[in-house]
């Protein structure tokens, strides 16, 4: 995918481009405003009760499927279907994050999770789990479906999706994935206020 | 020769699959208006993806927004038109074939029960809205989906007329737009309806937020409200996907019926930035034109 710097017309801004499992010092660096891109692993889950079920399993004891450490959570409502055995990425894109943010303190800090893609930011309790254990916010650009569907390399595992399959959560190869910027950083600050709605 | 199942049935998908996969050529113009007068370096960088995403899709036959919306089909009837099909049959065929092949995600539940399988048609979905044109031979579909995020914020109200009956809708208007503030994904499309009942009203700002954006309210005093209007709600800074700037609104778009003397029924239906729609006019010799 050809970055946004082909647009001639706009200075650049800061552009990072990060690989997970993302590591704590990468992200304390990150400043709101900021673009950031990113490759690797990461979990596409746009249910609340998904996060819920995700904490209640891990609560009681029980070996979760998947791996949440240090990845990349996206709020991205997912299109995907099976060819020939194997899973392939249809389209997907930001749904508003304020959706999950009674789940997402208790999410954050039990998994270790350094990055949450979304759209419209969230709430200051979890504001404040990311400042300690080190995660950002970053905004996807709502309605851009082809651009971040183009930074998926391929879904390497689908979980959950016994209710239905557009409830699943896909677990992804990201490569070059954004543009994406930062509205919430470690400091505590913030671009744009919090939005909320469905 | 009547306007046949089959005709109408491929004008159907040729409709949904251009709706959900392109961003209309006016608005498009619009974002790249915008784009060269916006001042705020990250709001412009924000427009420049929209359009850049925009061209993709159209280039790529892929969807623009993965919320590929509540299918709504707005039919106007003319009153010669012989149409030889159940449209509601018809266009709920066409959008379960597109939605089956591409796939499209089924996402339609009942308000209450809240299904487990959500639904891709039934149910009502998709909507078909009619309205008759008295002496056309054609038929005219406008297809679009309506987005989850924008459609969340958009709001009816029933005021009383007293006080000054311009400053109220104002007042209305810019807190609707203010209150959805980044989650409509701003820039928005404002379709405002004045007048008619509770129904009514609503009817005409969803009809008003399809108009084509470059197109003024015949009245020329309400036109200067739509500008009046589209001036005050940039000026919020609110910018594209809230994240601050000058391009808030990239119309607005007013239409007005006469009501009770008692009420002054007010509706504010806001469109995303990809204000996603496609047009097209079936003729009774057959001819499609799309629009």
């Amino acid at each position: 995918m050809e970055g946004w710097s082909s647009c001639e017309a706009i200075p650049m801004r800061r552009e990072i481009r990060l690989r997970t499992p993302l590591d704590e010092g990468s992200v304390r660096g990150l400043e709101v405003g900021d673009v950031v891109h990113l490759d690797g692993r990461a979990f596409a889950i746009a249910y609340a009760f998904q996060f819920q079920r995700a904490i209640d399993e891990s609560k009681g004891g029980k070996p979760l499927p998947m791996d949440f450490k240090g990845s990349a959570i996206l709020h991205f409502p997912t299109c995907f279907k099976e060819e020939d055995g194997k899973w392939r990425i249809v389209y997907f894109g930001p749904t508003t994050s304020s959706k999950f943010n009674k789940v997402t303190p208790e999410f954050v800090r039990r998994f270790g999770i350094r990055a949450i893609v979304g759209k419209g930011g969230m709430d200051e309790a979890v504001m404040e789990a990311m400042r300690e254990v080190g995660c950002v916010f970053l905004q996807a650009i709502g309605g851009c479906a082809v651009i971040y569907t183009k930074g998926v390399k391929g879904i390497t595992n689908v979980y959950w999706g016994e209710r239905h399959w557009t409830y699943a959560v896909v677990e992804l190869e990201l490569s070059d994935f954004g543009p994406l910027i930062v509205t919430m950083d470690t400091k505590g600050r913030r671009l744009g206020k919090e939005e909320r709605g469905p | 020769m009547p306007i046949t199942r089959e005709i109408l049935f491929e004008v159907a998908v040729k409709l949904f699959e251009k709706a959900t996969r392109s961003v209309p050529s006016d608005t498009l113009a619009a974002l790249e208006e915008s784009l060269r007068s916006e001042t705020n370096e990250l709001a412009r960088y924000v427009l420049a993806m929209m359009i850049k995403n925009a061209r993709m899709a159209a280039e790529s036959n892929m969807v623009v927004c993965q919320d590929t919306g509540l299918p709504a089909f707005f039919l106007r009837i003319g009153t010669d038109a012989e149409l030889k099909a159940d449209p509601r049959k018809v266009l709920a065929e066409a959008v379960e074939k597109v939605s089956l092949e591409f796939p499209y995600r089924a996402a339609f539940v009942h308000p209450i029960f809240r299904d487990s399988t959500p639904l891709i048609v039934g149910g009502g979905i998709p909507l078909v809205i009619c309205d008759p044109i008295a002496g056309a031979d054609f038929v005219e579909i406008t297809m679009s989906p309506q987005a989850s995020g924008p459609e969340f914020w958009s709001r009816v109200e029933m005021f009383p007329p007293s006080g000054d009956p311009w400053e109220t809708v104002k007042g209305f208007v810019l807190e609707t737009v203010k209150r959805a503030g980044g989650a409509a994904c701003p820039p928005v499309v404002v379709g405002v309806g004045l007048g008619g009942d509770m129904g009514e009203v609503a009817k005409l700002a969803k009809l008003a937020s399809i108009r084509p954006i470059n197109e003024r309210n015949p009245d020329p005093r309400i036109a200067s409200m739509e500008g009046e209007l589209r001036a005050l709600l940039n000026g919020t800074g609110i910018g594209p996907m809230g994240l601050g700037g000058d391009t808030t609104a990239l119309a607005v778009n007013i239409e007005v019926e006469y009501c009770m003397k008692a009420w002054l029924p007010a509706a504010v239906c806001l469109r995303c930035w990809t204000n996603r729609r496609a047009r097209a006019r079936v003729h009774n010799d057959g001819r499609v034109e799309f629009l």
